[in-house]
């Protein structure tokens, strides 16, 4: 039951009071006494082999208390999640450097300036192989590979590609590429371990999972994940990029062989270069439709660039092949694409998860298509949604709700007003805009792990509840949403209940916090152990009321248990806690949530942006910008507002200013000054709308929420420009440089 | 090379022996545990060790801790009083710009400084442009404006 008083309230932050003031301790700011720094040596070029690695001067530098190699892993010397351990924790002598930047030795000391010092001292031979850089060719050429084998496939036919061909009046083809994007996190990966007054290795790490981390550790030492606890502090921002391990394995190393506590903090040159970024891809789209518009066939073939390590291209490339047909009812598809291996940087997830990749090309497509026929784009994408029983393309499912993205679109549309006149003579401006419905969800796929969601929920003798999740908090507010729902089961006030997550000691285990899924899995957990503890409350309260056996449906509100709705008679809840107590019931619950292989509700979203270009310059800057997500019953708007704002100014950079340069497997844009994401400046107002049609399966009818701007918005601005200066852009980010290559050759 | 270090930091007389090559980052970190100031990119791109020194923003990561002394500095430890929440803290909560909250700290100096460096409210633009080198890849900017904005307009009313 949806407590009015509560859900759809603007409730700060939980942790933001604290933070604010500068209270709250990320990763970055813990420290122990007698800790040691630790920093890693890192390979100079991006392929070839390891012939010679010299550590002794290090070793012998005074105040370095280890150095450690490749050999001295006890347990197992490849990592990775989740299509297999195949990176490198150090890369040893013999063996392959893959990537710019693959860790070779770590060195540690109690003062960070003797550890970087002793980085300098170590000396590496290297046999230089040629960077394997060209992932469409490795796609295409089989005497051209890194590994004989695709990180990721994906695979879509439905109806019948000659019939559709045969019944279009157009066909049009198109060729689009999607750049990588940097995370670009405030804080950088960061890490404590120590032992535990128990002797318990403990690793203190940001990260979407603690029990992922736990596995790894104690893998890689060679001990029982029983000996390993791993917490997550408050996170800096990850956006997806903090999933896999980057200090961890390091410093639970150092804390092994030394028995002292060890911190590793990567300096930002050293996240830029090391962390993983999103895909690259680069697509062929055919379509085919009537003069009329109804779309008659879609075709796409499509290569992303998943770097030398698995990580999850496989999920990334299968997400990307999932959003191709987009939100549109296509009786004949064909989908087809890859992920390849390379010497560039690691693809993995950031918020959208290939969504992004795979929306891009379909909403060029679209609006290029409605100017070959001559039609209004909206109209087009209008004529051609899918509708309430139509069965998706590309393996999703639309789950028993309203279609609402055609009124998303109208909305976004409508809050951008009248497109306005340029500010100056050499100014053009341009209106764009772009729609999505995610269709599948990763996240509750058996194979990675993930399906499953634990929660604890227990009520103390004095009425005060204590709940245990294994969820993590990075921005999204998620631990607020999940004391919010307890609060609003049980009617008692936020300041009573008590929240512990993600430290594997005492929290249940969760698959891991991605894919939008945080607040509607955990959501589901914690409302099925208030379900269960309800039932037990009220059997309590007809014994109190005297009415057992007879058990009267309850009204919790106000720390009471009321046995109507008029709300005239009750207990306290610390009166029936105290009951339990005194009777030796148990009132502690745990549950364990399975997520149904779909989707979390079909959350459809639309963005709409009018952008100006300035022809002499050739910068473009984006003037307003609406958009519109059916993300079901919102929880908490303040958290929700903050997801969409923040998706879509992630997406103006993504579109505009974020241009990562990499040449033969070196990266070059290793600092926010090469790099540029988004500022103040370059951010315009953005008008963000809920619909709130509710979910049939997420708590109090939610959906998912948080990638979902990250699917329309980069598009959208590229649409934009697009129709500014009347010039088709099938790439981006469109910087000013390649804004004039592109019209000016 | 040691030396001493002497000047006034959030209101408290400070001395105290230090690095000669020190950053005034690490300083306020490392030596005095006012971990608030935030460590970002260390080479003065990104906002989130901005510290108000004598009435102008700085980012602490590159400006040398002797630099500096003998200044009035004020760091995000100083800018609630009593553990009352500054308005400016108060109505960045109010319109959800706390994501991750990594830039925030800095983002409260470059409001802080901005806001008591005018004589006039502050117009969207002078609000964007304030806290343009403070970078949020949550991407709370329109809020923080809209935060500011709301800010303005209680105190005029």
């Amino acid at each position: 039951m949806k407590n009015l008083d509560l859900i759809g309230k603007k409730i700060w932050k939980l942790d933001g009071e604290e933070g604010i003031q500068g209270q709250t301790r990320y990763g970055t700011d813990l420290s122990m006494s007698g800790m040691l720094y630790v920093k890693a040596y890192r390979a100079r070029i991006p392929h070839g082999k390891l012939l010679r690695l010299d550590v002794s001067k290090a070793a012998a530098l005074d105040g370095v208390s280890c150095v450690l190699t490749a050999k001295d892993i006890p347990g197992e010397k490849k990592f990775g999640f989740p299509a297999g351990a195949d990176q490198p924790v150090l890369v040893e002598v013999g063996g392959t450097i893959l990537m710019k930047g693959d860790a070779l030795a770590l060195v540690a000391s109690p003062s960070l300036s003797v550890a970087e010092k002793a980085l300098s001292l170590i000396e590496a031979e290297y046999e230089q192989y040629e960077a394997i850089d060209d992932y469409e060719r490795v796609a295409n050429d089989s005497s051209y590979f890194l590994k004989n084998e695709c990180s990721g496939e994906y695979s879509y036919e439905r109806g019948d590609l000659s019939k559709g061909q045969a019944e279009a009046d157009v066909i049009l083809e198109g060729s689009y590429e999607v750049p990588i994007q940097e995370h670009a996190y405030m804080e950088t990966e960061s890490g404590l371990s120590y032992y535990d007054s128990k002797g318990i290795l403990t690793v203190e790490s940001g990260t979407h999972d603690a029990f992922y981390v736990r596995y790894e550790v104690a893998r890689c030492l060679g001990i029982d994940e029983i000996k390993v606890r791993s917490i997550v502090p408050l996170v800096g921002g990850t956006y997806g990029g903090k999933q896999q391990c980057s200090t961890q394995l390091h410093i639970a190393l150092v804390t092994q062989k030394t028995g002292l506590p060890a911190k590793m903090v990567w300096s930002r040159r050293e996240s830029m270069l090391v962390s993983h970024k999103r895909h690259p891809a680069k697509i062929h789209m055919r379509m085919g439709a009537t003069k009329d518009g109804a779309i008659t066939f879609l075709e796409s073939n499509y290569v992303m660039d998943g770097g030398p390590y698995s990580t999850c291209s496989s999920g990334v490339c299968y997400w990307m092949g999932t959003h191709s047909a987009g939100p549109y009812n296509i009786p004949n598809v064909s989908i087809n694409g890859k992920a390849v291996y390379t010497n560039n940087t690691v693809g993995a997830a950031f918020r959208g998860f290939g969504g992004p990749q795979g929306v891009f090309p379909l909403e060029r497509h679209m609006d290029k298509m409605a100017r070959e026929l001559n039609m209004d784009a909206q109209q087009l994408r209008a004529k051609n949604y899918i509708r309430e029983k139509d069965q998706p393309a590309c393996n999703g499912v639309l789950i028993d709700t309203r279609v609402t993205v055609g009124e998303a679109l109208e909305k976004a549309i409508e809050k951008l007003g009248p497109l306005p006149q340029p500010s100056t003579p050499h100014a053009k401006v341009g209106r764009g805009y772009a729609v999505a419905m995610p269709l599948h969800d990763v996240s509750s796929d058996p194979v990675w792990g993930m399906g499953g969601t634990g929660a604890h929920v227990e009520i103390f003798r004095d009425g005060s509840i204590e709940v245990r999740s294994g969820t993590c908090e990075f921005g999204s507010g998620l631990d607020t949403v999940q004391k919010l729902i307890i609060s609003n089961e049980f009617g008692v006030p936020m300041e009573r209940i008590h929240l512990i997550t993600s430290d594997t000691y005492w929290t249940p285990k969760v698959g891991r916090c991605v894919g939008s899924k945080g607040a509607y899995a955990s959501g589901q957990a914690l409302l099925m152990a208030s379900q269960e503890l309800k039932e037990r409350l009220a059997t309590i309260a007809a014994v109190h009321f005297g009415t057992y056996p007879v058990i009267a449906p309850l009204v919790f509100a106000n720390e009471r248990i009321y046995t109507n709705q008029q709300k005239r008679d009750y207990m306290t809840l610390a009166e029936a806690a105290d009951f339990a107590y005194r009777q030796g019931m148990n009132l502690a619950a745990d549950s364990w949530y399975v997520n149904p292989n779909r989707l979390n509700g079909n959350a459809f979203c639309a963005m709409a942006a009018d952008v100006e270009v300035d022809m002499l310059s050739y910068e473009t800057k984006v003037l307003r910008c609406g958009y519109v997500h059916d993300a079901g019953t919102i929880i908490n708007p303040l958290a929700a507002i903050g997801q969409a704002v923040g998706g879509v100014t992630q997406s103006i950079g993504y579109a505009l200013t974020e241009k990562w340069v990499i040449e033969k497997g070196e990266s070059k844009t290793l600092s926010f000054h090469d790099y540029t994401i988004p500022t103040s400046v370059d951010t315009p107002h953005i008008e963000v709308e809920f619909i709130e049609e509710p979910s049939t399966d997420g708590p109090y009818g939610a959906k998912g929420l948080s990638e979902h701007p990250s699917y329309v918005g980069a598009v959208a601005i590229v649409n934009a420009v697009s129709n500014a200066l009347d010039t088709e852009f099938d790439v981006f980010p469109l910087t000013p440089d390649k804004l004039y290559t592109y019209l000016h050759g | 090379m040691q030396k001493i270090w002497s000047g006034t930091i959030n209101g408290k007389k400070i001395e105290k022996s230090i690095e000669q090559s020190m950053t005034l980052l690490h300083f306020l970190r490392d030596e005095l545990s006012l971990l608030g100031t935030k460590v970002g990119c260390e080479s003065g791109d990104c906002g989130a060790c901005a510290v108000i020194i004598d009435k102008k923003l700085f980012n602490s990561c590159i400006t040398p801790a002797f630099a500096v002394a003998g200044c009035e500095i004020t760091t995000i430890e100083g800018l609630s009083e009593n553990g009352q929440l500054h308005p400016i803290q108060k109505a960045l909560l109010d319109t959800g710009s706390f994501q991750c909250g990594y830039c925030m700290p800095g983002m409260c100096m470059a409001l802080k400084c901005a806001m008591d460096a005018a004589e006039h409210n502050l117009t969207e633009e002078e609000i964007r442009e304030a806290i343009s080198g403070n970078l949020c890849r949550c991407g709370s900017y329109s809020l923080v404006v809209e935060a500011i904005s709301l800010l303005q307009e209680v105190k005029k009313s």
